[in-house]
């Protein structure tokens, strides 16, 4: 066990460094975009995108026969996409509210992944292991060129989040003035998604369909605990993401029998508690505290 | 009947079950807007169904209910409790605890290491082909355990909604009400949501919890789409779980592929149907409503440009040829459309030279308009004191929605007025729009 640690901490081996930066861009870029979607009231946009993409996956394993991952990031970006637009024009023109059609596109889109993927099982030919890769997530097979990938998407998303700070802070917070205002809301809002396509699809291959949610949204839902200011939550978030991917990496190192997604989640998990209970705005010790001290300085 | 139909029949009796609790539930459940909490729920029982397995070391299917209706209920508290006294974003607060717990499951079931045969891969999409082989001797009949199973629940949840169906609809629909006439709606929304836990557990294996998903949403928000009707509602909803089920099992036989993902493939068709045919809530069926209102309007404006033309003289000067008639009215296919309607309709002849003229079913309709528009812009400069220059567009809008009763209610207000404020002469009412000819 401490032989482990020392092999993790001293970076050694290759392998361990690549996945170890991997996963922390990854959770990084999570942690900047995740801030954004759920100011804008979209956490479990990232829910149904994730599961949206497999069908897209399986269509591009068909269609190009190989595995070529470059293939399989272009479907599952292409079908991810589509799902955000389904939710978008069914929430928007139909009866159907919003958490009913991202319940409906996300299983749906992914019963038919499944389908498609049995079909690739079936074939002797077909070699499974890409889309399984995808469904369950496996940031210990991480190569080389993923983390260079990582290390570009995480700075595309943080340029372009910068670059639209201002813009997409206010159509978070007041989507209508920045309408009144003369602000394309709808442009701002489908890149914010563009944004999110790409980096959930980025990750699905490190932590899994149902894992990166969380990634998505457990580090910007506990940076909301330590900061009412858009840009400190932000910049919060990004650490929270980063360092629940790095520590989980390290934990699930240990020993091979913890898969590293879980573990990753359970860090994230384990840090939002933390932000509950102690949180400097909101969390549960500095309300109690604030409460009280409110309640013995009120005149009776 | 040969083994291999009773085998196919068990599968489809399974998935039929499965579909049914489901979607009984899934109706409350779009209902009142969480439909996301049954997606929570069915990913977050894992580690209920993990610890029970582990702790009992059988595959006992009372532990795991039990331990997995526990973690469901957590769920759903835990999530309301962040939303509510901690102000997490209401989707957040179900991202956060769902992924926790699945996240907590999949540690468990892979420590639980090669003694347990609990994949998260069936978790996740069941084999529903497989239900026939584990069997279970129920008064000397071998009956698939997953259909005992499902059955039971689908027994369940028939009498929850039955016993409870006045309190479920009515917290639906009006919290405050519920409240106020006694109704706990917290009790009801528990009970809901063990109901929602028990379905997800009991399906878990044999269809898996993205089936089960499917089954919560799209049978609901399908009948939502096409009825207004409780009843109508969640008998339309078991429609299309039966359909869903009946057709997904055909299909995924003809393609040898998985019968749970095939049955949530063909949900989601059906809704996409749906989501454009449905007459008052789908987008065929909205942008008709649009199209024919814009059309009446569009015939409307004809009808009164006509009559105008009729009572200042001007047929020579704007003669209605159909080109004047619709660039008239803003030009393009809509006014066309609505030109054919009224010749249709008899409101309006062509002449040989190609010029329209009102019928007398026509002019009386156009003398009614007419009428309406100079009565509002009268209404308009006595009573909201506007100036009589800006008048015309309002009462343009008005004589739209202004109907026969209205008209009376106008004349009586305004004391049956000869002039409108332009001076032009208001046109009596002819025999009552009420009469045919």
């Amino acid at each position: 066990m401490l032989e482990d640690l020392l092999r993790i901490f001293s970076f050694q081996d290759l392998n361990t460094r690549v996945v170890l930066a991997g996963t922390t861009l990854l959770g990084t870029a999570c942690g900047a975009i995740g801030t954004f979607t759920l100011l804008r009231q979209r956490a479990l946009v990232g829910d149904a995108l994730s599961h949206a993409a497999l069908p897209g996956v399986c269509l591009a394993f068909l269609i190009l026969g190989q595995k070529s991952f470059a293939g399989l990031l272009f479907g599952a970006l292409v079908s991810g996409t589509a799902g955000v637009l389904v939710i978008y024009l069914v929430s928007r023109y139909t009866r159907v509210s919003e958490d009913a059609s991202i319940g409906i596109v996300l299983s749906t889109f992914f019963g038919f992944g499944i389908t498609l993927s049995r079909l690739i099982q079936n074939d002797p030919q077909g070699n499974k292991s890409g889309i399984e890769t995808f469904i369950y997530g496996k940031a210990a097979s991480m190569l080389t060129a993923d983390a260079w990938m990582m290390l570009c998407i995480c700075l595309g998303v943080l340029i372009v989040l910068l670059a639209l700070f201002k813009e997409l802070t206010l159509v978070c917070f007041d989507p209508d003035f920045a309408r009144t205002a003369g602000w394309p809301v709808g442009a701002l809002d489908l890149l914010l998604m563009a944004v999110l396509v790409v980096t959930t699809i980025a990750g699905l291959q490190a932590v899994g369909v149902v894992l990166i949610i969380a990634l998505l949204i457990t580090p910007s839902a506990a940076a909301r605990f330590w900061t009412d200011d858009i840009k400190s939550m932000m910049a919060i978030s990004c650490f929270f993401g980063g360092s629940s991917a790095f520590i989980g990496t390290v934990i699930s190192g240990v020993s091979s029998r913890i898969a590293t997604g879980p573990m990753i989640v359970l860090t994230a998990a384990l840090i939002f508690v933390i932000s509950l209970l102690f949180g400097s705005r909101g969390g549960v010790l500095a309300r109690f505290y604030s409460g009280s001290v409110a309640s013995m300085e009120s005149p009776q | 009947m040969s083994d291999e139909i009773i085998f196919h029949l068990w599968i489809i009796a399974a998935g039929l079950l499965a579909a049914w609790s489901c979607a009984l539930l899934g109706v409350f459940l779009v209902l009142r807007k969480m439909s996301l909490l049954g997606d929570a729920i069915s990913h977050a029982i894992l580690p209920g169904i993990a610890g029970a397995y582990l702790l009992t070391g059988t595959r006992d299917v009372l532990p795991m209910f039990f331990g997995a209706t526990c973690i469901g209920l957590l769920t759903a508290y835990i999530s309301q409790l962040l939303t509510r006294h901690c102000h997490v974003d209401r989707g957040a607060a179900l991202g956060v605890v769902f992924t926790t717990l699945f996240a907590l499951g999949v540690v468990m079931i892979r420590f639980a290491g090669d003694t347990v045969d609990l994949d998260p891969g069936c978790v996740l999409y069941g084999l529903l082909e497989l239900t026939p082989l584990d069997t279970v001797d129920v008064l000397g009949t071998e009956i698939p355990r997953a259909v005992v199973m499902l059955g039971a629940v689908l027994i369940l949840n028939l009498l929850f909604i039955t016993a409870f169906f006045k309190e479920l609809t009515v917290t639906s629909f009006d919290p405050a009400f519920a409240a106020a006439v006694g109704i706990s709606v917290t009790i009801v929304h528990y009970l809901l949501m063990s109901s929602v836990a028990i379905t997800s557990v009991g399906a878990f294996e044999s269809v898996g919890s993205i089936l089960v998903v499917a089954m919560f949403i799209v049978p609901g928000a399908v009948a939502r789409l096409w009825s207004d009707r409780m009843g109508v509602t969640i008998v339309g909803a078991l429609c299309v779980a039966t359909l869903s089920t009946l057709l997904g099992y055909q299909l995924a036989v003809y393609f040898n592929t998985s019968v749970a993902g095939m049955m949530a493939t063909v949900a989601g068709g059906i809704f996409l149907l749906s989501a454009f045919l449905a007459p008052r809530y789908g987008l065929l069926g909205r942008l008709m409503q649009f199209v024919s209102l814009r059309i009446r309007i569009l015939s409307e404006d004809m009808l009164g440009l006509a009559y105008r033309c009729r009572e200042s003289n001007y047929r020579q000067a704007f003669p209605l040829s159909s080109r004047n008639l619709v660039s008239a009215v803003g030009g393009g296919i809509l006014p066309r459309l609505a030109l054919g309607a009224l010749v249709y309709g008899g409101d309006l002849s062509k002449r040989s030279d190609g010029v329209y003229e009102l019928t007398q079913r026509g002019s009386e309709r156009a003398q009614l308009l007419v009428r309406t528009h100079r009565l509002w812009e009268n209404y308009l400069v006595r009573f909201l004191n506007l100036k009589s220059d800006h008048v015309h567009d309002t009462a343009t809008k008005l004589e739209h929605f202004t109907s026969s009763e209205m008209e009376r209610m106008l004349t009586e207000r305004l004391e049956s007025p000869q002039y409108d404020p332009h001076g032009k002469a208001i046109p009596p009412v002819t025999k009552g729009p009420n009469v045919s000819e």
